[in-house]
C-alpha cells in the first residue's frame, strides 16, 4: 500500500532521514520504533508532506506523492495523528472533530460521528466540553478520534502512549487494534517498543536515520539486539 | 434555504444582538448635533474597517501591521473613478473592495507562500503599506502629496453620493454597511471556511494534518479582509471629501485600525465594533478636554496629540490585563463567576 525508497529527508540544512526504505501492506499494522532523534517522526512528516522529501520516493497505492500537498495527501486517505496531540485546545470537542470531516458531506459527517462515539464513548458524554480541558488520555482520544473523522485508509499514529498513565495506555492500543480491525492500515511510532511490537504484524527498528533492522513483530521481540536496545530486557 | 435557516438559527443571538444594536443607533442622528453625528460616522467607518482586519487578523491569526494599505487603496479607487472618470460611488465601493480583495491575495501569496509568520508577517505588511503611501506621494496622476478633493455638488445627488442632509443620510449608508459586515461576518464564523482560519490560526501543523490547506485559507481571509477594510476606506473618501496619502495610507490608520479589535476583542464578531465605540468616545473626550481643560488640569491645555499617548498606554494594559479584549475580559468574569 506505502512504499517508501531511498529516503532522504530533514529540516533545513540538517539531514534526518539518510535513505530509510519500508513498506506497509494493505490492512497491516506497523510499528516504527527507535532512540530518540532516530527520525521516526521525521518519517512521518514526510509521508504526510509536512517537510519536504530531499531525495528518494514515497509511493502511495501506485502514486507518487513525496511531492504533493498535505491537504491532497490526506484527500487521499493518509493521515496523520501528531505527536503531543496538537488540539485546538479552546474549540469544543464536537468542533475539534467537525474540523477532521469538513471535506466530506454533511450526511457523511454524521455517519462518521456515529462511529467515533461508538469507538470513544467518552467523548460523545463531553461532545460540548473544550478541548483543553480534558484529561490527557480523553485529549489523546479526541486526537485519535479527530483523525478518524477525516475517514483515513492509512493511519499514522505518532507516541499515542506519550504521557498517559499504564490503564490508559492499554486503552488507547486496545483502541489501535480496533482500528486496524476496521480495516484501516495502521502505522504506529512508539517509544513504549515492548506493547508496539505485541500488538503490531511487523516492526521497523531506526537508527540515526536508517532502518537497521526489520521483521515481524514476534521476531523483533525476540532479537537479542532490539531487546537490549529498545526493550531493556 | 437549508443551510441558511441553520445559520440563523445557530446565530441567532448575535443576529438579534445586531438588530438590537442597529435599531438604537439608527434613531442616534436625532439625539446628537452635526458636529457629533459626524464623529460617530467616523467611528463607523473605522468600525468597519476593524470588521475587515479582525477576519484576517482575529479570525485567521495572521497579524497585520499594515491594513492602511487596502484602506488607502479602497480611498483612492473611490476617488479617482469619481473625478477623473465620473463613476458613481456605488460602483467605485465595489471595485474599491475589489483591489483590496486582488491587492491582499498578491500580499498574501507573496509573503504566506514564503511562509512568512508573526512579527515577520506583520513587518511586511506595515512595508507595504509605507510603499504605497510613498508611491501615491510620488505620483502626479494620483495627486501627489496634493491629494484629492472631491468636488461639492449642491443638492441631493444619489448618484455621486451627496446629500443636502448630508451627515444623516451618510451615517445611515455607513450604518448599513456594517450591519452587512456584521452579518458577513457571523456567516464566516460559522462556515467551513470560518473554521478553518480558526484551526490555521490556532495551529498551522495541526491544521494541514486534517487536510486543511493552510495557504489557502489565509489567502481567503486576506482577501475578504482586504475587501471590507477597502470599502470603509472608500467611504472614508465620501464622507471626508478629501484624502492624501498620508491621511489613508500612514502609519497611524494602520495602527487605528489594529487598535479597535484588540480593545474590543480579537476574534469575536463584536469587539472591533465596541473597541470602536470605546476609543472613539476616549480619544474625542481627550481631545475636548485638551482645548478646554478645567483649572486643576490647566496644564495639559493645547497639549495636542495627548489622546495618542492615552492610546499606547491603554494598548499597555489591554496586553497586560486583558490580552482578549474588553469581550474576553467580561467572558472570563463571567466564568469565574459561575465556578
Amino acid at each position: 500500500m506505502l512504499r517508501i525508497e531511498n529516503l532522504h529527508a530533514g529540516y533545513a540544512d540538517l539531514e534526518v532521514l539518510h535513505g530509510v526504505d519500508l513498506e506497509v501492506n494493505e490492512g497491516e499494522i506497523v510499528a516504527l520504533i527507535g532512540a530518540n532523534g532516530a527520525g521516526k517522526t521525521t518519517t512521518l512528516r514526510a509521508i504526510s508532506g509536512v517537510i519536504p522529501v530531499s531525495s528518494g520516493s514515497i509511493t502511495f497505492e501506485g502514486s507518487s506523492i513525496d511531492s504533493w500537498r498535505s491537504s491532497k495527501i490526506v484527500a487521499e486517505g493518509v493521515v496523520q495523528v501528531p505527536e503531543a496531540r496538537k488540539l485546538f485546545a479552546d474549540m469544543s470537542v464536537r468542533e475539534n472533530l467537525r474540523l477532521g470531516a469538513y471535506r466530506r458531506g454533511r450526511s457523511e459527517m454524521d455517519a462518521t460521528f456515529d462511529e467515533v462515539f461508538e469507538l470513544f464513548p467518552r467523548l460523545q458524554e463531553r461532545a460540548s466540553q473544550i478541548a483543553g480541558t480534558l484529561s490527557g488520555g480523553e485529549q489523546q482520544m479526541l486526537a485519535i478520534g479527530r483523525a478518524l473523522m477525516t475517514k483515513p485508509r492509512f493511519l499514522m499514529l505518532d507516541e499515542p502512549s506519550l504521557g498517559l498513565a499504564p490503564k490508559l495506555v492499554a486503552d488507547i492500543f486496545d483502541v489501535v487494534r480496533n482500528i486496524g480491525k476496521n480495516g484501516v492500515t495502521v502505522m504506529l511510532v512508539e517509544q513504549n517498543a515492548v506493547r508496539a511490537l505485541e500488538l503490531s504484524d511487523r516492526g521497523y527498528v531506526l537508527e540515526n536515520g536508517v532502518v537497521a533492522l526489520h521483521g515481524t513483530g514476534d521476531e523483533l521481540l525476540g532479537n537479542d539486539r532490539v531487546r537490549e536496545a529498545y526493550l531493556g530486557l | 434555504m437549508n443551510r441558511l435557516s441553520t445559520l440563523v438559527k445557530s446565530s441567532s443571538s448575535d443576529l438579534l444582538v445586531l438588530l438590537g444594536v442597529v435599531a438604537i443607533l439608527s434613531i442616534l442622528p436625532v439625539a446628537l448635533n452635526p458636529f457629533l453625528l459626524s464623529v460617530a460616522t467616523g467611528v463607523l467607518i473605522f468600525a468597519l474597517a476593524a470588521i475587515g482586519w479582525n477576519v484576517l487578523s482575529g479570525f485567521a491569526g495572521q497579524f497585520s501591521f499594515g491594513h492602511a494599505a487596502f484602506f488607502g487603496l479602497g480611498a483612492y479607487t473611490v476617488a479617482i473613478l469619481l473625478t477623473k472618470y465620473s463613476v458613481s460611488p456605488w460602483l467605485g465601493l465595489v471595485v474599491g473592495g475589489l483591489v483590496g480583495a486582488a491587492f491582499g491575495l498578491v500580499v498574501g501569496w507573496v509573503s504566506f507562500r514564503f511562509g512568512l509568520k508573526g512579527a515577520y508577517f506583520a513587518l511586511a505588511t506595515f512595508a507595504v503599506a509605507e510603499m504605497l503611501r510613498i508611491t501615491f506621494n510620488n505620483l502626479d496622476y494620483l495627486g501627489a502629496g496634493i491629494g484629492i478633493t472631491i468636488p461639492l455638488v449642491y443638492g441631493d445627488d444619489w448618484v455621486r453620493m451627496q446629500f443636502s442632509n448630508t451627515r444623516e443620510i451618510h451615517y445611515w449608508l455607513i450604518l448599513g454597511l456594517l450591519a452587512v459586515a456584521v452579518v458577513a461576518t457571523i456567516a464566516i464564523k460559522r462556515s467551513r471556511i470560518g473554521s478553518y482560519m480558526f484551526a490555521v490560526r490556532e495551529d498551522e501543523d495541526a491544521a494541514a494534518a486534517l487536510g486543511i490547506n493552510p495557504l489557502k485559507t489565509k489567502l481567503v481571509a486576506m482577501s475578504i479582509s482586504g475587501f471590507i477594510t477597502a470599502v470603509a476606506g472608500g467611504y472614508f473618501t465620501l464622507f471626508f471629501l478629501f484624502i492624501d496619502p498620508d491621511v489613508v495610507f500612514g502609519a497611524v490608520v494602520s495602527v487605528a485600525i489594529l487598535l479597535r479589535p484588540i480593545v474590543g476583542g480579537m476574534g469575536t464578531i463584536w469587539g472591533p465594533v465596541i473597541g470602536a465605540a470605546v476609543l472613539s468616545l476616549l480619544g474625542e473626550l481627550t481631545r475636548s478636554l485638551v482645548r478646554d481643560p478645567p483649572a486643576f488640569l490647566s496644564f495639559i491645555e493645547g497639549a495636542n496629540g495627548l489622546d495618542q499617548v492615552l492610546f499606547g498606554l491603554i494598548l499597555v494594559v489591554m496586553i497586560i490585563r486583558a490580552p482578549d479584549g474588553i469581550l474576553g475580559w467580561f467572558r472570563r468574569r463571567r466564568k469565574q463567576a459561575q465556578t
